[in-house]
């Protein structure tokens, strides 16, 4: 178990981790708000190139958010607090400034130059540096609301140390709920302004191009607010830790945000291919079902009558009939409807699919809204119709349920069937045996048991009370052809299993030959019809 | 905290019929994927989780005992966190308390290694393991998973005696003896010449031909020393300031002579008025008296005894004196009975006395302060009972000598 130092060490590694990611993940969001902000400006002003503002809006938030830290004793209340911040945005200003002048070439910064000396305000505060300078703000602005929530649902040690001491703990739920909350208008308003963008284009006819990152940046802001969801309760389940002393694995933090990362990366692969639109609609899709369904079960039935009918043609044909079965036409699946271009059976399946998933949604948000109003649930049951349907759907979930207990032991078995044949257990099938790799011992002991496995097939089975010697007469009885073999064998098996004598390559070699006349004599047997077999 | 799922789904739901957005699709499909998925695997993968506690189950006093504690995930899925609890009992030193929270990878695996140290005579519970787990995103409640726990008997001290004096009526033992009453005709001591009135099975021919004299045999007595240890474990007979010290002692004494006697090959049995923390009572949830033990000889026997004294608890129960009445029909003549009581009453002392008439002996062996010792005292002479009275452990000198 971990000593207090390790406990402290590790606890502070975890914090360490989810801070930085944290922050990392909340400024690569607002990078996804500054994209869609930079998209509703390219309706206005369709040639503004303000692809710079991504990489300084992410430094910015980041800066914003250190800054709010190193600033977490002093409020607007403080004369300090209006020092540092007015500084602070002076280096904001000239640094924008200073990579506007990057993209747009140095001679627009020398052509700038001359212009200062006359009117300074108007030149370098121009119309496109305050729209810059502004957007700069809301994500500074925004930035200082993560850092808030975030600092909030810290917790080292000293502080946690403190909690418990004073026994004043921190709501790190009702601030995670702050978070969610921003997370949300957030992405509600960048969805709103990317889905107007959209229809704006629509608008415009088939000649305007939507931008390339068009609804793109939502779900990368979704994504990384759902990591960052993650996170937060990773700092949640730390503080509840933390408080009550319990040391965390050094390695949880990296590996929750692993999981994380994989996990909601899956999900987005998967998500980003289901349909969004569908061509074929619902009923349509409800009709070429049933037709599919129709059409099966027809088939099945002629498979059935196929030999039926056979006989009747044949007795038709004898007695002069002339309808045969080679007019006989099998019932067709109908295809499915003539789609807006692309495979047909690809549409078909992208609209099934995209109802499937409409009709689930729907389904599950009753379920939901049932699950959380019980009275109301209680009362609709009491409807006949609605009991009906319910009671129907048990049913159907019962059934259901009994097919899938039913197809899983079939599986089993089927699965255990395999098993057994790849590894077979000793007498129920023999695998292939290198001789040369047994020793002489080894060989006698195969040679014999290879005479008892087919002395059992050939009808003389050795139970499992019978001594080497009493099968072996057994066995002469039954062929006493070889009964010299049989019992030299013998021998020779029960010296190698149960004594300590050397057994030579020589002595391997007689038992080989004794096992060779008794095979011939084994196999001659399955020629024999009737008599009896001792056992 | 998973319920703004749900709603926020309605919103972009609608945000994405009124402005005709496609991609705002995918975003639900994301979300419900999410919701679905996160509980999903929080469920599946504590499903996968298996614990397996080793130890030796048995453990002599202040003896140290190693525990190996694997937890094991069976399943694809990882745990992305796991809070581990083992809950240990007092009476066990352990050098630091089993609690951590881990990560567990697909068919993954843990093991913990922590030494138990039996201060104590008893029967601890060892866990049970407590394991808490939860979805990455704390949408879902999180799961409960307890692996039972195992149990660890600590045996009471032993101390190791060498020379008790216990009378014995059992003739035909291993143990020699003076009366020659006991004469064990496979003992022979050595030979006489025939004196008239011998009998002639005691004729040894072999040195009467050597000698040309009649020879006899003559044979050792020995003895067999069956005993059976009642012990007193009835709250109400012990005084009440010294109830704990005196019935760890007679437990102690107990399991000293029970040791002394298995260790010279006789039998020894075991019958006891106290409550077995294991056997249920007529009442659900209350113990009762463990079943006497009869008298065997072997190890195996010893530790079967040595068992129930290391769970026994002293309990209101009932006399010993009923005890007494109750088992010493099922004894065979000539036991020997060791009475370790504090309280010796004239109920204890008729249902000794009967028991002499059937043909046992009995010893008192009081341990802790009595009442009225003298009193008693007296009586065990009256009555011929030898009475060795046990206040500490220093008082068993007497018997390692």
């Amino acid at each position: 178990m971990a000593s207090p130092m390790d406990m402290g060490q590790s606890f502070r590694q975890n914090e360490r981790l989810a801070t930085l990611v944290n922050y990392g993940v909340a400024s690569l969001m607002l990078v996804c708000v500054v994209v869609a902000i930079l998209q509703q400006a390219a309706i206005l002003a369709p040639g503004w190139n303000a692809g710079y503002l991504l990489p300084f809006c992410f430094i910015l938030s980041l800066e914003s958010m250190y800054t709010h830290r190193s600033l977490d004793r002093q409020t607007w209340l403080d004369p300090e607090w209006y020092l540092y911040r007015g500084t602070e945005w002076v280096v904001i200003l000239v640094m924008l400034k200073l990579v506007m002048y990057l993209v747009n070439g140095l001679d627009g910064l020398l052509a700038e130059i001359r212009l200062w000396g006359r009117d300074f305000l108007n030149s370098f505060f121009n119309n496109e540096f305050l729209v810059v300078a502004g957007i700069a703000f809301v994500v500074w602005i925004l930035a200082n609301f993560f850092s808030r929530e975030l600092a909030g649902l810290e917790g080292d040690e000293k502080l946690l140390a403190a909690e418990r001491d004073s026994g004043v703990i921190v709501q790190r739920s009702a601030i995670r709920m702050n978070l969610i909350n921003l997370i949300v208008i957030l992405g509600g308003a960048i969805t709103f302004m990317t889905a107007l963008q959209s229809l704006v284009y629509q608008l415009r006819g088939p000649e305007a191009v939507a931008p390339p990152t068009s609804g793109w940046n939502v779900l990368a802001y979704f994504l990384l607010g759902l990591l960052l969801l993650s996170l937060t309760q990773f700092s949640i389940l730390r503080a509840r830790w933390g408080l009550a002393s319990i040391p965390i694995s050094a390695h949880l933090g990296r590996r929750w945000v692993t999981y994380s990362l994989v996990f909601l990366l899956a999900l987005s692969l998967f998500v980003i291919v289901l349909p969004t639109r569908y061509s074929v609609g619902l009923l349509e899709i409800l009709q070429i079902g049933l037709a599919f369904l129709i059409g099966f079960v027809n088939l099945l039935l002629l498979l059935f009558s196929l030999p039926l009918l056979l006989l009747l043609s044949l007795f038709g044909g004898l007695f002069g009939g002339s309808e045969t079965l080679e007019n006989f036409r099998p019932p067709v699946i109908p295809p499915p409807a003539d789609p807006v271009g692309g495979s047909s059976w690809i549409e078909l399946f992208k609209s099934l699919v995209f109802w499937v998933a409409l009709v689930a949604i729907t389904g599950l948000s009753f379920y939901y809204y049932l699950l959380q109003n019980r009275e109301l649930a209680g009362r609709l049951r009491r409807v006949s119709f609605v009991n009906a349907l319910v009671q129907f759907g048990g049913w159907l979930r019962g059934l259901l349920r009994g097919w899938r207990k039913t197809a899983g032991a079939a599986l089993a078995a089927g699965m255990q069937r395999l098993r057994v044949r790849r590894n077979p257990e000793a007498g129920a099938g023999w695998g292939f045996v290198n001789l040369r790799r047994l020793s002489p011992r080894q060989r006698v002991i195969f040679f014999y048991l290879a005479m008892v496995r087919r002395g059992s097939e050939r009808g003389s089975p050795r139970t499992p009370a019978q001594t080497p010697y009493e099968y072996s007469q057994a066995l002469q009885a039954n062929f006493p052809d070889v009964e010299e073999d049989v019992s030299g064998l013998t021998e020779q098996f029960v010296e190698a299993r149960y004594s300590r004598h050397d057994i030579t390559p020589e002595r391997v070699g007689l038992v080989q030959r004794y096992w060779e006349k008794i095979r011939r004599a084994l196999r001659k047997s399955l020629g024999r019809q009737g008599g009896q077999r001792k056992p | 905290m998973g319920d703004f799922i749900p709603l926020f789904i309605l919103v972009l739901a609608l945000i994405a019929i009124l402005l005709r957005a496609d991609f705002v699709l995918t975003v639900i499909y994301l979300f419900i994927a999410v919701f679905f998925l996160g509980q999903w695997w929080s469920r599946r993968s504590v499903s996968g989780l298996s614990a397996q506690r080793v130890f030796t189950p048995r453990a002599f006093l202040n003896e140290k005992v190693p525990v190996s504690l694997q937890i094991c995930n069976a399943s694809l899925l990882p745990v992305a966190w796991l809070q581990v609890h083992e809950s240990l009992p007092v009476g066990l030193a352990v050098d630091e308390s089993l609690s951590q929270v881990i990560s567990l990878g697909g068919k993954g695996q843990v093991q913990y290694d922590y030494v138990l140290e039996g201060r104590k005579r008893g029967y601890y519970p060892v866990g049970p393991l407590l394991m808490h787990s939860g979805d990455l995103f704390g949408l879902a409640s999180e799961q409960e998973f307890v692996y039972p726990p195992d149990h660890l008997t600590v045996y009471p001290q032993i101390i190791p005696l060498k020379q008790v004096k216990l009378p014995s009526h059992s003739p035909l033992g291993t143990l020699r003896h003076n009366q020659p009453v006991y004469e064990d005709p496979s003992r022979v001591l050595g030979k006489r010449d025939y004196v008239a009135g011998d009998s002639l099975r005691r004729v040894d021919w072999k040195s009467t031909a050597a000698t040309g004299r009649l020879q006899v045999k003559l044979f050792e007595p020995s003895i067999a020393l069956e005993t059976a240890i009642f012990l007193n474990l009835n709250a109400e007979e012990y005084d009440l300031k010294s109830r704990f010290d005196a019935s760890e002692l007679a437990i102690v004494v107990a399991a000293s002579l029970a040791n002394w006697i298995v260790g010279l090959r006789q039998s020894v049995g075991l019958a006891t008025n106290g409550t077995d923390p294991l056997l249920g009572g007529a009442t659900p949830g209350a113990p009762q008296a463990p079943h006497p033990i009869p008298p065997r000889r072997g190890r195996g026997h010893l530790m079967r005894i040595l068992d129930i004294l290391a769970r026994i608890q002293l309990a209101a129960t009932f006399p010993l004196g009923e005890l007494i009445q109750r088992e010493t029909v099922r004894l065979p003549w000539g036991t020997t009975l060791l009475v370790l009581s504090p309280h010796l009453d004239e109920a204890l002392f008729d249902g000794l006395f009967q028991a002499r008439r059937a043909g046992l002996s009995a010893v008192l062996i009081p341990c802790g302060p009595v009442a009225n010792f003298e009193a008693a005292r007296s009586r065990a002479e009256h009555f011929g009972f030898p009475l060795y009275q046990v206040l500490s452990e220093r008082d068993l000198d007497l018997w390692r000598q």
